[in-house]
């Protein structure tokens, strides 16, 4: 089983769990209503590339994830760049 | 060295201990926590934080918080008897916590800055700080 998981509700609020820590009546450890710079979630598959990446940061910290980010600087949203700008 | 001290009735709580907590670049992985009635004499108390060290402690709405090394962060209604929370800091630091107008504030290494209305689940924010260090934060 993994460590952590995540649920998204009906607003696109992200909530994460960690299975070997749980609170008390199962509450969250993290609970996104929107993006840090409180952006709302476009989506839900928004707010879901958000958590995976999120969690991923947890395991990992040398990933991509960038604290605080917004819907411009996080690499799981970050647009590729145009051969333009190359 | 004393990283924080904190006086619980002095900042509104019902409980009247201080805490202190520390162990930072003392070079023995001994986190340190102690806690006092009157500030004269102090009681060793296990934190929760194992060999991570302890950096910073606040109090709030009947709550202590206590944060740290490797994103530790641990709970205690009394001071005496702390709960390891799950903090969404993973292993960065958590330099400081503070508690005001009914919100927990952790922040620390990257810039990394999350809120609580109870000290258990968190929401991370927009610091402002990129991925620079914030090494103290309050409310007033």
């Amino acid at each position: 089983m993994n460590r952590y998981r995540f649920e998204i509700d009906g607003d696109n609020a992200i909530s994460i769990w960690d299975n070997e820590n749980p609170n008390e009546n199962d509450a969250p450890f993290m609970f996104q209503p929107d993006w840090p710079d409180v952006t709302p979630w476009a989506d839900a598959a928004q707010a879901t590339d958000w958590a995976e990446v999120f969690i991923a940061s947890l395991v990992d910290p040398e990933s991509e994830f960038v604290a605080g980010n917004s819907p411009e600087t996080h690499p799981a949203i970050r647009p590729e760049p145009v051969e333009e700008e190359i | 060295m004393l990283l924080g001290i904190l006086n619980a009735q002095a900042a509104g709580g019902a409980t009247g201990l201080y805490v202190a907590v520390g162990g930072f670049f003392d070079g023995s992985s001994n986190p340190k926590m102690t806690t006092s009635p009157d500030g004269t004499s102090w009681t060793t108390r296990t934190s929760g934080f194992g060999s991570a060290e302890i950096f910073s402690v606040t109090y709030g709405d009947g709550l202590y918080v206590a944060a740290g090394e490797s994103g530790n962060l641990t709970t205690s209604p009394d001071g005496t008897t702390w709960t390891t929370r799950t903090s969404g800091f993973g292993t960065t630091a958590i330099t400081s916590v503070t508690f005001g107008n009914g919100l927990y504030v952790a922040a620390g290494n990257s810039g990394i800055i999350t809120t609580s209305p109870d000290g258990i689940t968190w929401t991370s924010r927009t610091s402002g700080f990129g991925t620079t260090t914030i090494s103290g934060v309050t409310f007033g």
